[in-house]
């Protein structure tokens, strides 16, 4: 409702880009109907170009291209299940009757994620030579019914967004920087500039809802925060994939376990935190929890 | 500053700061009023007394020109008060429409939501790295 001229809250990204020399991603996962034409041009909304055949993956040895296709099937596996995600959180939105523009984007990220499936299935497949689907799936969100819907909202939105788009933002951002693949570092690209919008949405309806709904939303905030943090932390903590992380392999998107650490712990100190705080969110003992100690435990 | 600062400081820029809107203060829904101070209108300038019949005639043309212009502006107040009246008598009944929405819609999203309720699990969620 406001009438106040919008801020530039896009910065360097163009979400609207157009990839004019698109191609289809993963064709054997399509259904083989007349949809798949608007699936195409759904999809051909990406900031970059994706140069499928300039991958240097001939060049690594057996073992690395199994690493690499182990990682992206995992990465396919966890883009697929965040459509369902973003799905859930569009249902606990427009419970609350979220503003147009919050469910829109809301919406459009669970397409995004499709998009980011799909070329993370293609990945896996450029490294293995096979084509394969992730297993189907759905995600959970955190669910109480008898909590006000605004709170419910709130606390999910800060679950997905904020906290896990923000930080996939910043281990985006850092493993672009050592990617020299072409492929690779144009996926990756792809990904981030999309992931950038998921967690812009969860910052402004953050914002919205404690204008709306003052302390009852900080405390709903505040409550879920160690468990949106520990979300994350589950996925840094996880065992991966059999095989060395190379200079060769790290050069096609991969850090090591113990790098994602320290960027998580950077990531909480140095964004996450820095923001719940200029909201008035108490941040308990986050930096505890998240500090070095928990950082250099790998 | 180091690749790694650089990178949270991009992110805090371009995702929280910006998101969040953190440049323009927070004003939650008990927040202040947005009243005007009222302004105090300007003293009129203090009469001169004539001296002579000319000068008297010429300040009672100038009486009648200056009790005309105020008749005039007068009437112009007059008239700007009642727009005024009618602007902000219209602004609240704009104000109070959205304040009965805002209410309504506040007690709607206090009542529970009807999602299914599944029981959740301990799950990471994010980007996988590696």
């Amino acid at each position: 409702m406001s009438t106040e001229p919008a801020i530039d809250v896009l910065g360097d990204i163009e979400p609207q880009g157009r990839d004019d020399q698109y191609e289809p991603t993963s064709p054997w996962w399509l259904s083989g109907t007349p949809l798949e034409s608007e699936h195409h041009r759904l999809m051909r909304r990406r900031t970059v170009h994706i140069p499928w055949t300039e991958t240097t993956a001939e060049k690594l040895t057996d073992a690395e291209r199994a690493r690499l296709a182990a990682t992206w099937m995992r990465r396919s596996e966890a883009e697929y299940l965040a459509v369902s995600t973003f799905s859930v959180l569009a249902i606990d939105l427009v419970a609350a009757r979220a503003p147009a523009d919050v469910l829109s984007l809301c919406l459009r990220a669970g397409i995004d994620e499709i998009r980011h499936a799909e070329m993370c299935i293609r990945m896996a497949q450029i490294y293995s030579g096979k084509q394969n689907l992730p297993p189907p799936g759905m995600s959970s969100l955190p669910d109480d019914p008898t909590r006000p819907k605004l709170h419910q909202a709130l606390a999910n939105t800060m679950l997905v967004s904020c906290v896990s788009e923000t930080y996939a933002t910043t281990v985006l951002s850092a493993t672009r920087d050592l990617t020299t693949d072409p492929t690779a570092q144009a996926v990756l690209t792809s990904i981030y500039s999309d992931e950038v919008m998921h967690a812009r949405l969860g910052w402004s309806y953050m914002r919205h809802a404690i204008e709306i709904g003052g302390q009852g939303v900080i405390d709903a905030a505040a409550a879920m925060l160690p468990r949106a943090l520990r979300g994350v932390a589950n996925v840094v903590e996880a065992e991966r994939p059999v095989g060395e992380v190379t200079t060769a392999v790290r050069t096609h998107g991969l850090m090591t376990p113990a790098e994602e650490r320290v960027i998580f712990s950077t990531c909480v100190r140095e964004v996450l935190v820095p923001g719940f705080e200029a909201l008035g969110i108490p941040v308990g003992s986050a930096l505890d929890d998240y500090g070095d100690t928990w950082a250099h435990a790998a | 500053m180091t690749k790694r600062a650089g990178v949270s400081n991009t992110i805090w820029r371009t995702v929280v700061f910006a998101g969040a809107m953190l440049a323009t203060p927070l004003v939650t829904a008990c927040g202040g009023s947005d009243k005007k101070p009222a302004t105090m209108p300007e003293a009129p300038p203090a009469a001169d007394p004539a001296a002579d019949k000319a000068a008297a005639d010429q300040a009672a043309a100038d009486q009648a020109a200056a009790d005309q212009a105020a008749a005039d502006q007068k009437a112009a107040a007059d008239q700007k008060a009642a727009d005024d009246k009618a602007a902000a008598d219209l602004l609240a009944a704009k104000e109070a429409e959205e304040k009965a929405l805002a209410d309504a819609a506040a007690a709607e999203a206090a009542k529970p939501r009807p999602r299914a309720n599944t029981k959740s699990k301990s799950t990471g969620r994010g980007f996988i790295l590696s």
